[in-house]
């Protein structure tokens, strides 16, 4: 595995060398993302800590209709009709007219009305898992232009690929898409409760962004603490990576 | 204005103190503040709410009920201005949200939903509500879903309520704001009408103006440049057909608000004045007769005022280039009888020509035919080609009593200027002529023509003539230059 912590700069600068290497690793479907740091938007106490990032196979693309409809053909217990109501709010694959009809006009676009079990079963039948925050904001949370002209708010919200990441086939997100700890960074904890509101998960944020400025970042912060498990949205997709071999 | 009639009346009783007669409901704040927490609540109805500028009418309730408000967060492109489309995040249908009106001790169950089709998490913070976050952390909902809190209206005022998701600023420069008044429990002083009013500002990606699909820009946000500055979500919400409608001698309350987020607002009507100002939403009126009040970011204000003489009254935030340049304009449209006793309109319409370097220039240029060039030049206007003048405004030269009795007169008339009334064939004309400057030949030579034209047949003026009345008033002369 290769990994970088003294070095960080170093795996960067050599990271086309890595890219040909390592892109062998992966299927053709996925992108090798190699080892690097991701300095978390929000800082740890005072401090800003960059965390190290192995490198991982990520998906190209957001999972589709037709791509998940394989997945609850071969898993039924995930199929809308059967799932556990623990594990998905009713709104589960709502634009499915039944357990495996998605809807027609939507086959080949991303999968969305899952949720966060149903899309970690779905990678983990791959062989995979769902990536980190970390790991998705390093592909797509980049920031993004100062004046972002032409970007509808959704958009903005997005981000856009790390430069490294370009010309690899790399499909950007068109919805939001799930993360393994989508509920594990700082902000989300305290939701529903009143517990931490001294430093104010909303205003307070301000002060502890590395970034403060950057509010396509907080959307995406904000969007993803308000996301509980079972929840299954019509704006809420996601893809799977793999640990590289 | 009805103050300067209170406090005529009030002085006549000379204990009466200046503040006895006013609206002030706080004077029992400390013990409402209270008894409002533990008010019995009595039944349940839904929130009186309205869309902007109306308000609802004052609550009829002499009890504290539970109020269930449902609120819901839209994601959708609206015009911001003639052909300016933005993608508004709004409580309800519009920016500002609706005006909700609860009384003093309700408790307020609050429902906020996020509508299935928009893009990010939302949340409500009400300035009127006690406890942390004021629910903004309690109402924190990702789309396609709902969050319910209960909060009680403990102390009464004008307060904004608004969106304080991550990043706030952005949530609030894109529309998520309203107004929710706590009715007192006495009530309010009555009033014949209400309004609301809440100024926001909008960072577009395009300057003021230009045309299309806008989106919000995050530096210009950042550096607090709003592109516009509106009243009640866009240029021209309170404008042309749009405008408040009142008649002449009707008392009216302005709620206003300022969801910012970055600049503070002078909210001034032009050609009014507030008789009572609830400084910064607060139950005590602490000031009278003021003409422009300061509404906060993040806060309100109430006037009330009487609209004594009919037209068009405009409201600005005085910070002039807002209103010129970034749309915070709006305006009153008043009906009614006029009221000259307190405003005349425009009265009369005159020349104001002290003479200009252009005009002394031209005059020493001038060669032939002198005295009627300089006529032609300067005199026609008022006394008119003819020499008639127009009855009752400018008097006549044609057969003039006035310019012909008495030469020396009729010269220190052009060394001078002329104010006040004089009498002219018998009629009398009030009004002023200005001092054009001339020089003695000027004098003698225009002179000269008025007095052998239009019918009058008199001697020259010589320049001699008026050098004599020249020396005779140096002092006036020697001041003039």
């Amino acid at each position: 595995m290769l990994r970088s912590i003294a070095a960080p700069v170093l795996v960067l600068g050599t990271f086309g060398l890595a890219a040909e290497v390592c892109q062998g690793a992966c299927q053709p479907h996925e992108v090798f993302v190699p080892a690097g740091v991701y300095t978390p938007f929000f800082k740890s106490g005072t401090e800003t800590r960059p965390v190290p990032v192995d490198p991982i196979c990520l998906s190209a693309t957001t999972v589709t209709h037709e791509e998940f409809l394989g997945f609850v053909r071969d898993h039924p217990e995930w199929q809308k009709s059967r799932i556990k109501r623990l594990f998905a709010e009713d709104s589960y694959l709502g634009d499915w007219q039944d357990d495996l009809t998605p809807p027609p006009e939507m086959i080949s676009q991303p999968a969305t009305f899952v949720s966060w079990f149903a899309a970690g079963a779905y990678c983990e039948a791959q062989g995979g898992r769902l990536p980190t925050v970390a790991e998705w904001e390093r592909f797509a949370g980049g920031r993004e232009p100062a004046n972002n002209p032409g970007a509808a708010p959704f958009a903005f919200a997005m981000g856009q690929a790390a430069p490294e990441l370009a010309n690899t086939g790399l499909t950007l997100p068109g919805v939001w898409e799930w993360t393994a700890n989508f509920n594990s960074t700082l902000i989300s904890g305290r939701i529903g409760t009143t517990e931490g509101a001294d430093s104010s998960q909303f205003c307070g944020d301000g002060i502890r962004a590395v970034d403060p400025s950057n509010y396509g970042a907080f959307l995406r912060y904000s969007f993803r603490s308000s996301l509980r498990a079972n929840f299954a949205l019509k704006n809420l997709g996601f893809r799977c990576v793999r640990d590289v071999p | 204005m009805k103050h300067f009639a209170w406090l005529a009346v009030a002085s006549l009783f000379f204990a009466a103190p200046a503040h006895a007669a006013n609206p002030d409901v706080s004077a029992s704040l400390a013990t409402t503040r209270a008894s409002s927490s533990h008010e019995e609540i009595r039944g349940e109805e839904r929130a009186v709410v309205t869309s902007a500028p109306n308000v609802p009418p004052p609550l009829t309730r002499r009890h504290a009920t539970k109020v269930l408000l449902d609120v819901e967060v839209k994601e959708h492109t609206k015009v911001l201005a003639d052909g300016v489309n933005y993608t508004y995040w709004t409580f309800g249908d519009d920016a500002p949200g609706q005006f909700i009106r609860v009384r003093e001790g309700d408790l307020v169950q609050t429902r906020l939903s996020n509508h299935p089709d928009n893009s990010v998490a939302h949340n409500i913070d009400f300035h009127a509500a006690t406890g942390p976050g004021g629910g903004g952390e309690a109402s924190f909902v990702a789309p396609g879903h709902s969050a319910t809190f209960t909060w009680r209206a403990m102390r009464a005022g004008l307060y904004l309520y608004h969106c304080v998701a991550a990043p706030a600023g952005m949530h609030l420069a894109n529309g998520m704001y309203g107004l929710i008044l706590v009715e007192p429990k006495q009530g309010m002083p009555k009033v014949d009408k209400e309004f609301f009013i809440v100024q926001g500002e909008f960072y577009t990606s395009g300057a003021y103006g230009e045309p299309g699909e806008q989106q919000f820009d995050m530096s210009k946000a950042v550096r607090e440049q709003p592109e516009y500055v509106v009243f009640n979500g866009r240029v021209g919400a309170l404008m042309g057909e749009n405008a408040l409608r009142l008649a002449a001698g009707e008392s009216v309350r302005l709620y206003l608000g300022n969801a910012g987020p970055a600049l503070m607002s002078s909210f001034h009507i032009v050609g009014e004045i507030f008789d009572d100002v609830y400084g910064e939403g607060g139950t005590k009126v602490n000031q009278h007769n003021v003409q422009t009040t300061v509404v906060p970011v993040g806060g309100a204000a109430m006037v009330d005022l009487e609209m004594d003489v009919p037209g068009t009254y405009q409201f600005v935030d005085h910070s002039m280039f807002r209103a010129f340049n970034k749309g915070a304009m709006g305006a009153m449209q008043v009906e009614g009888s006029s009221r000259p006793e307190i405003f005349s309109g425009r009265q009369a319409e005159g020349i104001f020509n002290p003479g200009t370097r252009l005009q002394r220039v031209a005059a020493a240029t001038a060669s032939t035919d002198h005295g009627k060039s300089i006529y032609d030049r300067i005199c026609t206007t008022c006394h008119q080609p003819d020499g008639r003048g127009m009855p009752g405004v400018f008097p006549p030269l044609a057969h003039s009593d006035y310019l012909m009795n008495d030469t020396e007169r009729a010269i220190r008339v052009l060394m001078e200027g002329l104010q006040g009334p004089i009498t002219v064939n018998g009629q009398t004309f009030n009004g002023a002529m200005p001092n054009f400057s001339l020089k003695d030949e000027e004098i003698a030579a225009v002179l000269s023509y008025v007095r052998s034209n239009f019918g009058n047949s008199g001697t020259p003026v010589t320049v001699a003539e008026v050098q004599r009345v020249r020396g005779a008033t140096v002092r006036t002369a020697s001041d003039r230059r």
